[in-house]
């Protein structure tokens, strides 16, 4: 009796998710599936974020998964050519800079309206927009990357004048779709103030529709955008933090792109996949070892070089990335203007290093703390880089902890791995880690300084590229860090999205994407 | 419970109540200095690498982070009385909106892997009881083993797999489209199942022994004796009795979910308590953290209450005291 009714139970269990599964199976051609649901709809692309959103208003926040949303919802002035770093007109047709590099004259694209009729677009708000991030009150994120502007004049509507304190002929890149570049809307912010944040305004070619910000956020298409227009109505961001998740998910068909993809044998399984195609571009980025140069062993050029010579990049590369990336010769990538080869090369040699240090007067080694955070294959990475050098007598002591304490202190430390970003151009790469004025100077390191001013004073495009090859060549002759190598970025996109461009930095739109 | 039952438990409710005042102050104190002597700065995270010195001081100022931490714990403490929890240094929205927003979605998946697990649970230690030393039982206890052993990330997976990719039976993310109920149930089963396997494991396991020990008891032999029909001896007499040490363990781990399970969370991308929790305290985001988790203290207290009060109605022989 009691085994009836067992049976009773575990079937009508059974049998309950039985009808829901068939439910749900019969669902899959009827169009009225909710795009948040079945994001293979012909009209909608359905885009992975790693994390939940913590703000879309793009003064406010420099998380990148905030960016990725933000790059396809807002303009700037220039915005950078797609898959590249080379900028060409957005919000401005045109400008001029001054033969000293320190006044910019923009002349803006006219008739352009901010989404959901907040007016029209005109020089008032990219003035109000770089004003917003100079002034301190406003707890903007950007405060340090406005330091070098004096003020911003708008002689008429369409037309922006910018004078700097110093010469920079780098500030095309800083007016760019990266991180300060985004121009918001006067009106908006004004009315909307904190509830900005989650319901943005922009110019770009879409529009927020809904946001929930630890699930998803929809986007449809800006009627007014003056650019090319989408092809597909609808963009959806989910937030599927799990990456075993995020990869069932494409496989299904429920994401269409799935973005920075850093698991090597997921990279060999999607390559063979015929339902997914895979989308690379070349960070303009570096991955350093940083050592701290004010250390009375690290001080030694001979120590620093001995560990170069000590660690086996290639390996590193290949094992823990897959060989998604590039070995680097110096901090610049093949990408960046002022790249060059032609600098002391510190191929993989231990007997080289040995001798080195040596020669240093530390034969037997001497013993040191790295610091690393967990995540970004950093603890794998230092694995490997400790046992190399333990092969020159270098004894490495690994603290590890998580990314939020991580990034505060960074520079309490001697020798720590440094993922630095993809960035524009060579300044804004090296400037945040490798000069003296800056918070984050981790190698405390200043032989740089007087070269990026001279960088950013040189308006001639092929002088700044020799000036940037100078650059390279003293920090690979200093050796002020360890340079490993170069990331690959990739995407991983369902087979019937045609188009896709894998973006430098965290764009994820751009023309001329459709989904057939 | 007639009236001066009622009078009583009221007087105990009371009681507990007060207990209560204490422990979560103790527990708001803890929290509070625990997340400032680790390392790491809410502002620094909030404003990212590119920040100015001047940035990071002045919003540490205006969020009064630069005061002396007695007097922060005294403004804070000052501010909980009235019911201000503060906002989120990540979003600026109110402390309390922000675990309003996920608690929804981790009650229910609480509540849900609950009725899993006493669904399939109690028939389950029911049968291992009544045919004990059987297959059937050998079978029952280990697959109750294996179901505490699994890691419920692991389970979790594996339940993408199968029934998510392979047999499309389930969506394997999110928690659905909000007030479509059917949509919402949908994106519950899997993610109940996972936590929910774990705790009919230890159900069944208690429902067998409790079973055991009572079907072993003198008052069944005579019912028995009597000639009751077994299905009476059991559903009747023993179950009654049997049940109550097994509504203390359901009890007690509901209240555990009720603090969100934040593997499951991820795995499933479901917000909840848990996930809101730990990204708070990996962001440093003292309000959150704070203020979560004395609603989830408060919130166990309370469950442990009932829990209590349940179990004297069920056994008159309990006096609540």
């Amino acid at each position: 009796m009691l085994k009836r009714l067992a049976i009773l139970v575990l079937t009508s269990f059974f049998l309950g998710i039985l009808a829901f599964g068939c439910g749900g199976a019969k669902k899959e051609g009827e169009t009225s599936a909710p795009p948040s649901q079945k994001g293979a709809a012909k009209d909608t692309l359905v885009v992975r974020l790693a994390g939940s959103l913590q703000s879309l208003d793009p003064h406010k926040t420099s998380m990148t998964y905030d960016a990725t949303v933000i790059s396809t919802i807002f303009g700037s002035l220039y915005r950078f050519k797609p898959g590249t770093n080379i900028p060409e007109p957005d919000l401005a047709t045109s400008y001029e800079m001054s033969p000293d590099a320190k006044v910019y004259t923009f002349y803006l694209r006219k008739g352009v309206k901010w989404q959901k009729g907040y007016g029209e677009f005109t020089a008032e708000d990219v003035k109000f927009s770089f004003e917003r991030n100079m002034n301190p009150a406003n707890k903007t994120v950007w405060l340090s990357m406005t330091r070098n502007i004096e003020k911003i004049e708008t002689p008429d509507p369409y037309t922006v004048k910018f004078y700097l304190k110093e010469p920079d002929s780098t500030f095309i890149y800083q007016v760019s779709n990266f991180r300060i570049g985004f121009i918001v809307s006067r009106k908006a912010v004004e009315e909307l103030g904190d509830k900005y944040a989650m319901n943005p305004i922009g110019t770009g070619p879409f529009q927020v529709e809904k946001v929930e910000p630890k699930q998803e956020v929809v986007l449809t298409v800006n009627p007014d955008y003056y650019g090319e227009k989408p092809k597909f109505k609808k963009l959806v961001f989910k937030v599927i933090p799990d990456i075993s998740t995020a990869e069932v998910a494409l496989e299904k068909g429920d994401i269409d792109v799935l973005m920075s993809l850093t698991d090597p044998t997921a990279y060999e399984r999607y390559k063979k996949d015929p339902n997914l195609q895979i989308a690379e571009s070349m960070s303009t980025g570096v991955w350093v070892l940083y050592l701290d140069n004010s250390d009375p062993i690290l001080k030694n050029l001979k120590v620093r070089q001995a560990i170069a010579h000590a660690i086996n990049r290639k390996a590193l590369l290949d094992k823990i990335w897959g060989g998604m990336g590039v070995l680097a010769v110096g901090p610049l990538p093949p990408t960046l203007p002022g790249y060059t080869e032609e600098v002391p090369k510190f191929e993989y040699d231990v007997e080289k290093a040995k001798k080195l240090m040596a020669e240093a007067g530390y034969p037997n080694g001497f013993e040191i703390t790295a610091f690393i955070a967990t995540g970004a294959n950093m603890p794998e990475m230092m694995t490997m880089i400790q046992a190399d050098l333990a092969k020159i007598g270098i004894k490495v002591n690994i603290e590890q902890t998580d990314f939020g304490s991580w990034l505060p202190r960074l520079t309490q430390y001697k020798m720590g791995l440094l993922p630095i970003s993809s960035r524009p151009d060579g300044n804004m790469l090296l400037s945040q880690y490798f000069t003296s004025g800056s918070a984050f100077n981790v190698c405390k390191y200043s032989g740089i300084d007087e070269l990026l001013k001279k960088v950013r004073a040189e308006t001639d495009p092929q002088k700044q590229a020799q000036l940037y090859q100078q650059i390279q060549k003293k920090m690979v002759e200093d050796l002020p860090a360890v340079y490993l190598f170069h990331e690959k970025r990739v995407d991983v996109v369902r087979k019937n999205i045609k188009g896709y461009t894998a973006g430098l930095f965290w764009e994820v739109w751009t023309p001329p994407i459709i989904i057939e | 419970m007639q009236g001066r039952g009622l009078k009583l438990m009221g007087k105990y409710v009371l009681k507990r109540f007060l207990y209560l005042l204490p422990t979560l102050l103790g527990i708001l104190t803890i929290i509070f200095f625990v997340m400032r002597l680790i390392p790491g700065d809410p502002v620094l995270i909030m404003l990212g690498p590119e920040a100015t010195p001047e940035a990071i001081a002045k919003l540490r100022h205006e969020l009064g982070y630069d005061r002396p931490i007695i007097m922060q714990y005294l403004i804070y403490l000052a501010n909980v009385l009235h019911f201000n929890y503060g906002t989120s240094i990540a979003t600026g929205r109110p402390v309390w909106n922000e675990i309003l927003a996920v608690f929804p979605f981790t009650f229910t998946l609480a509540l849900a892997a609950v009725f899993f697990g006493v669904l399939l649970g109690i028939p389950l230690g029911i049968i291992a009881a009544t045919r004990r030393g059987t297959w059937v039982d050998v079978v029952t206890s280990l697959a109750a083993l294996f179901g505490i052993s699994m890691p419920n990330f692991w389970l979790g997976l594996l339940l993408i797999l199968i029934f998510s990719l392979r047999l499309e039976w389930f969506p394997a993310i999110g928690a659905g489209e909000p007030y479509v109920i059917t949509d919402l149930v949908k994106h519950l089963i899997l993610p109940a199942v996972t936590l929910g396997l774990p705790m009919v494991a230890i159900v069944a396991r208690i429902m067998r022994s409790s079973m055991l020990e009572t079907l072993g008891e003198n008052y069944i032999r005579t019912a028995r004796g009597k000639g009751l029909p077994e299905r009476v001896v059991i559903y009747t007499h023993a179950l009654r009795n049997a049940l109550l040490p097994t509504v203390t363990v359901v009890g007690l781990n509901m209240g555990w979910m009720l603090g969100g399970s934040v593997i499951v969370e991820k795995l499933f991308a479901r917000p909840g308590v848990g996930s809101l929790l730990v990204d708070s305290i990996i962001g440093r985001d003292y309000p959150v953290v704070q203020g979560g988790v004395i609603f989830f203290a408060f919130l166990f207290m309370v469950n442990n209450l009932l829990v209590d009060i349940l179990y004297a109605w069920l056994d008159p022989r309990i006096r609540l005291e």
